[in-house]
């Protein structure tokens, strides 16, 4: 992080680019997705709990299905797909063309001029999109139900915070901190492993998106894990 | 005045020994060439001199500082007054030419104006005979030739006392080889600048100062390149005749 604060200059430009490419340009396929999942949740509630979109269970449904999990798994996926891809075949063909090479030779750190820039862009991203996610999902909801029996905004609003706790905002902003470590730091790691054939390039790309999946999975597990043990134990 | 002193160093790739316990002082100044068999990877040498790889064992001391294990402070005072010209390749493919280009100086002079670096930057177009159209273009739509101009202008960029070319003048047409030769010429005459290259242009060597011949990565012989055709010992000639690609009697 020191070297990165001497070479914040020339680090900024890479940061500010990964942000727009990370988070601002994904928010259209985050929109889509979360409206979607909204819909699916009410729809298949409703089909199976006739006057579910009025129930309490609903809103504990929402919560704990897309504040809690599906918000950071589906953004970190939408992430590994678009970013985590595109970082590990930068990196990958910038040393098949000598660009890290010629970095090394004016003395810039690839590690503080590429991937710190990249893990802290995703890593803002993958935060700013989850709660996106969130607000765009509660919304989405509330427009679909509004098929089934309509509710007022504010109703829906009180019913929806009154199922949210602090920890479950905690749980969600963990999980989506550590799927952006994980999804920038295994993809840019497969990025610079490769040598020097062209042919690697898609190898370690497809290792970093199954490593990354892996990786997020395995995280998802241990964090809902300790949550569940620190609300029982709260009990 | 720079200082290149190589001592016990080898590389080696698996089982090839590229270098075998080379010890050498590079002279302060001039332009000196590296000669060896193609197949015998010689840029690598340049390589670790530029701190790109590290050997195999050995150290590689500039200006007394290893360029491989000094503190990150010494190291970037070293980077400043180094110069490193790729055969190919090593142009930033997501920024324009103009950014690679003041990407080194944006690094080591960050409290310089933009627009002093610009036009700069503009003289060194003007030099060169390159037009300046290309300076915001990006590298993927750039011919070649022009290519390999930007490679050797980031090389010159900070006025470097040190100066590793990977055969600068190849895949350039005459009128770039020209200009670029009398730069290296021009860069000859003055008193703290040392220019080592390894080439398979007899052209560079014709200008060079002095010489190194490697052979299956052992230094067997130095000298100027009239020394080493005349004098030179039977795989130096070999060497010779492979880069003039007619017999030494005809030379």
């Amino acid at each position: 992080m020191a070297t990165f604060n001497k070479e914040r200059n020339i680090g900024a430009i890479v940061l500010m680019r990964q942000i727009l490419y990370t988070g601002y340009e994904a928010l259209s396929i985050i929109s889509l997705i979360a409206f979607a999942i909204g819909g699916i949740i009410i729809i298949e509630g409703n089909a199976i709990l006739p006057g579910f979109p009025q129930s309490k269970i609903f809103y504990s449904i929402l919560v704990s299905v897309v504040t809690r999990e599906l918000s950071c798994l589906l953004t970190a996926f939408i992430i590994i797909a678009r970013s985590g891809t595109a970082i590990s075949t930068e990196l990958g063909n910038m040393v098949v063309n000598h660009e890290i090479d010629a970095l090394l030779t004016f003395g810039i750190s690839p590690i503080s001029y590429l991937v710190v820039p990249r893990v802290i862009g995703v890593l803002v991203s993958l935060v700013t999109l989850t709660i996106y996610f969130n607000v765009a999902a509660i919304f989405g909801t509330w427009l679909i139900s509004a098929f089934f029996s309509p509710v007022s905004l504010s109703e829906y609003l009180f019913f929806v915070f009154s199922e949210l706790t602090i920890l479950d905002i905690f749980s969600s902003l963990l999980k989506s901190i550590s799927f952006g470590f994980a999804v920038a730091l295994i993809s840019s790691y497969y990025g610079l492993s490769v040598n020097m054939a062209s042919t690697e390039v898609p190898q370690r790309t497809i290792k970093a998106v199954v490593k990354s999946l892996s990786a997020i999975i395995v995280l998802d597990v241990i964090i809902t894990a300790l949550f569940y043990f620190s609300l029982i134990c709260q009990r | 005045m720079p200082t290149i002193n190589i001592n016990h160093l080898s590389y080696s790739i698996g089982e090839w020994e590229v270098i075998k316990e080379l010890s050498y002082v590079f002279p302060d100044s001039g332009v000196y060439g590296i000669l060896a068999p193609v197949e015998d990877h010689l840029p690598n040498l340049l390589k670790i001199i530029a701190g790109i790889i590290e050997p195999s064992s050995g150290e590689v001391l500039i200006n007394g500082v290893n360029i491989h294990r000094g503190s990150e402070s010494d190291i970037r005072a070293i980077r400043r007054i180094m110069g490193y010209a790729f055969a190919r390749g090593g142009i930033l493919a997501n920024l324009s030419i103009v950014e690679n280009l003041l990407l080194p100086m944006d690094f080591h002079y960050p409290d310089q104006e933009r627009e002093s670096k610009i036009l700069f930057i503009k003289s060194f177009f003007e030099k060169f005979k390159i037009s300046e159209r290309y300076l915001y273009e990006r590298p993927a739509g750039l011919h070649p030739q022009i290519a390999k101009m930007i490679l050797l202008i980031r090389a010159f960029i900070l006025q470097p006392k040190i100066l590793l070319y990977d055969n600068p003048l190849s895949d350039l047409e005459l009128r770039y080889k020209k200009l670029v030769l009398l730069y290296i010429m021009e860069l000859q005459k003055l008193p703290d600048v040392l220019q080592i290259f390894v080439s398979t242009a007899d052209s560079l060597f014709e200008i060079s100062d002095n010489n190194a011949v490697f052979y299956e990565g052992a230094l067997i012989q130095e000298g100027s390149w009239e020394e080493l055709i005349i004098s030179g010992g039977p795989q130096t000639q070999q060497i010779i005749r492979e880069y003039l690609e007619v017999g030494i009697n005809e030379t």
